[in-house]
Parts: structure tokens; sequence; C-alpha cells
């Protein structure tokens, strides 16, 4: 974006934004960044599992927003219609950021939450941003999610002085060393399952879920029951199970309420 | 935490008024400014006593600085909540009710009580409307059977307000049916 040289005058940056908008955007023209994250944002928050990370659309919005900046920047030093403007411009663009904030911090406490079973789960890893993946990777001495890891941090630090481990190897490390190496052998695996009993967290993809169709599509049969049926129907709004509609949600059919 | 325990499981009402902030309302403004440029789309041109249709927010943020005043939606008015009581009344099944109703109604009871004619007589049908959808919604709980279960008329703000002890009930539910199947796997 070229605005050294349009700096001087506001006009010259409405001009700007104009530009911007055309060369910027235009493969996702006459699209709704905003309704769309606030949608992308709803589901994350409602949905047992992560879902992809939506890169391109967060991309776009932080910069529509530092560009919206600049423009309530330059008006603050303009007349009382300008700041007026300004004013306003600053409330939109904090309700993005709002959204924008809650629907990483969303994600990074499933991170916290399933950091194993993300790691070792190649087709769950992929929805992962590169910051994601490494802030579920690297050592996170500050943010680990429970008291009791926060207790055993002071010690973790003492016995890997200045090396940085992943959160899951220091987890992994930790178990071993106070207990895992007194059981017998064939107990010692961290991610050791049992029938459907599992040491690992892994999200309930059977949790229920509210959901709605975007459009009318009719009846849709249900995954896990087939002859049970719910209509897909901006005005049907039901409580299935997270499994029965993954599907759809993936495709875009439906959101989450 | 990422995430405050507290919202972990449901929205809060503060976020459930934020998601509601988008929806639109008609204003009358007290001064002339062209087209504004926003991030999601431009508002306006602003020039009395026309009526702009704005969302919520930004309508807000304006009557917050008494630069409009709002003109409350059709059905929040004596009558029209008068009669979606009765309507309530009369049948088992939810009203057909804006999906905002009550984040609309709270916002503008609260920042524009001057322009609601009849306020106490609106927040007393509020409170009826919304006591006899509670009732409904007790009702409910005991039609979880951990498969679906429908919803249709809820509106955001109840919804959000069950899904703590719903989605418990229809979880519980849901391990029970799978108790259910592998008892049928052993017979």
């Amino acid at each position: 974006m070229d605005n050294n040289s349009t700096l001087n005058s506001s006009i010259h940056i409405t001009q700007s934004s104009d530009a911007f908008y055309e060369t910027g955007l235009d493969d996702e023209f006459a699209t709704d960044d905003v309704a769309e994250m606030t949608q992308i944002w709803i589901n994350e928050r409602n949905s047992p599992e992560i879902l992809p990370y939506r890169r391109r659309l967060v991309e776009d919005l932080t910069e529509l927003i530092e560009h919206q900046g600049m423009v309530a920047m330059e008006g603050l030093s303009e007349n009382v219609d300008m700041r007026f403007r300004s004013m306003l411009y600053q409330t939109e663009m904090e309700r993005i950021k709002f959204l924008i904030r809650n629907y990483l911090r969303t994600r990074l406490y499933k991170i916290e939450k399933y950091t194993t079973y993300l790691l070792n789960r190649p087709d769950v890893r992929e929805r992962l941003s590169d910051k994601e993946y490494e802030y579920a990777q690297r050592s996170v001495f500050e943010q680990m999610p429970f008291d009791f890891h926060n207790f055993i941090v002071p010690n973790l630090k003492t016995v890997f002085p200045g090396n940085a481990k992943s959160y899951a190897e220091l987890l992994e490390k930790h178990y071993s060393k106070s207990f895992l190496n007194t059981l017998p052998q064939s107990q010692q695996d961290v991610n050791e399952k049992i029938n459907t009993l599992s040491s690992v967290s892994v999200p309930d993809e059977y949790s229920a879920v509210i959901v709605r169709g975007k459009e009318e599509q009719g009846m849709f049969e249900l995954e896990s029951r087939r002859q049970y049926e719910i209509r897909l129907s901006p005005e049907s709004i039901y409580m299935v199970r997270y499994s029965d509609i993954k599907l759809l949600l993936d495709e875009g059919q439906v959101e989450l309420i | 935490m990422a995430l405050p325990q507290k919202i972990q499981r449901q929205f809060s009402p503060e976020e459930i008024q934020f998601i509601a902030g988008n929806e639109f309302i008609s204003i009358i403004p007290n001064f002339t400014l062209d087209k504004m440029e926003f991030i999601q789309t431009s508002y306006g041109p602003f020039m009395p006593p026309l009526q702009a249709q704005v969302p919520l927010w930004l309508a807000v943020a304006l009557k917050k600085n008494r630069k409009c005043s709002i003109v409350p939606p059709t059905w929040f008015t004596k009558d029209n909540l008068q009669a979606l009581l009765q309507n309530e009344e009369d049948h088992d099944e939810f009203a057909k009710v804006p999906f905002h109703y009550m984040e609309i109604a709270h916002m503008l009871i609260e920042v524009a009580p001057d322009e609601i004619p009849d306020i106490e007589h609106i927040r007393k049908l509020l409170k009826d409307i919304r006591e006899c959808r509670q009732r409904k919604t007790r009702d409910l709980l005991g039609k979880v059977d951990g498969t679906r279960l429908e919803l249709h008329n809820m509106s955001r703000m109840e919804l959000n307000e069950i899904r703590p002890l719903f989605s418990a009930a229809f979880n519980e539910m849901t391990k029970l049916q799978f108790l259910d199947n592998q008892d049928e796997v052993m017979e």
C-alpha cells in the first residue's frame, strides 16, 4: 500500500482506500468480512474441536483495521466533523479487534486443553496457524493451563535449566520422572489407550451444539441415526450432536448459535 | 487461562449483546454528514429529518453523543407486545420473536428511555413474555433425548441461557444411548 505520499490529506487517504479495496480484495469482493468473522468466532466458541484457522480472513481484517486506524488518526487533527467521524471509526475498530482477539484466544484455549492430541494428529494439526503450532510445541512455562502445572513448573525449570522444551515434551518428562517410571513397563506410555479410556484429553465430538441452516435446503438425515431428520433452514434451530453436523459445518451449510 | 472459565461453556450476556450490535435499526440524525466509509460497509448520508438505517452499535454511539433519536422497531410497542404475549400464552410452542429481541429491548430501554412511550407498561410486558417463555423452556427439558431437540423460535439470548443445562442433559442422554448400544451388541 502506498500511503506515504497520501498522508498529508485526508481526502487523498479516502481515495487510496478505494484503490485498496479494488486491489486488495478482488477475489473476495462483495463478501462481508466482518459478518463472516463474527460467525467464524461464534462457531469456534461453540464447537468442541478446533476448526480450520481462517488465516486469510484474519489477515484481511487486520490490514483493514490498520488502514482505518490511519484514516481515524488523520481525522483527529481535522475539524469537529472529522473528529466525530474518527470517534465512530474507532468504535467499529474496537469491535472488530475484540472479535479477532476473542477468536484467537478461544483457539489457544483449545490448544492448551488438547495439546497432545493436536500434536499427534497430522490432520488436526493442519488446522492450526504456524504460530499456533509453535505455541503448542514451544516451552510455555507461563501459560500452563492448570494450577497443578503452575505448581510443577518451578521444578521443571530446575530440571531443564535454560532448555527450550515443548510443552508436550515437558509434561511427558515430568510424568515419567514423578510416577510413570515406578509403573510396569506396559503402563508407562502417556498416550495409553485402553478400550475407550484414553489418558489424553480428546475433544468430545458427540457433545451437544445448537445449530441452524443458513438457507432453506430441506430435510437432512442425521449421521448417527438415519431415522432422525432435521430441517436445514434459518428458521429451524436444533440441539444435536456435533458429530452429526460436522460435515455440514465444514461445507458452510449450517452455523452454530 | 486463554479463555476465562465463565465463558468456556456459554457466551456472557455482554457477548450476546455485542453480537446483537450488528442488527439494524432506524435513527433520525440531528446532524448532516455524507456517507461514512466504515470497515464493514458505508452508512449514511445523514440528513435530518430523514431516517437512516444503521447497526445498533452505531445507533448507541450516536445516541450517547446526543446525535440522533432512535426509532423503536414496530414490534416494540405496547400493543404489539401485548399481542405477542397473548399469542405466547395461547400456544404451547414458542411464538416467533425477533432473534435478538431481548438484547434490542434492553438496549432501547437503557439508552433511549425518553423515546419509548409507555415504557413502564412495556417493561412489564417484556417480563411477562420472558416468564411465559421460560415456563415453556422448563417443559422442553423433558424432551432432551441425546439425538435432536427442536428449539425453533427461541432467541439467541434464550438459547445461550439454556446451553449449559441442556447440553449437560443432552450429553448424558448420549452416553446412555451408547451404553444401550453396547448392551445390544453383547446380547
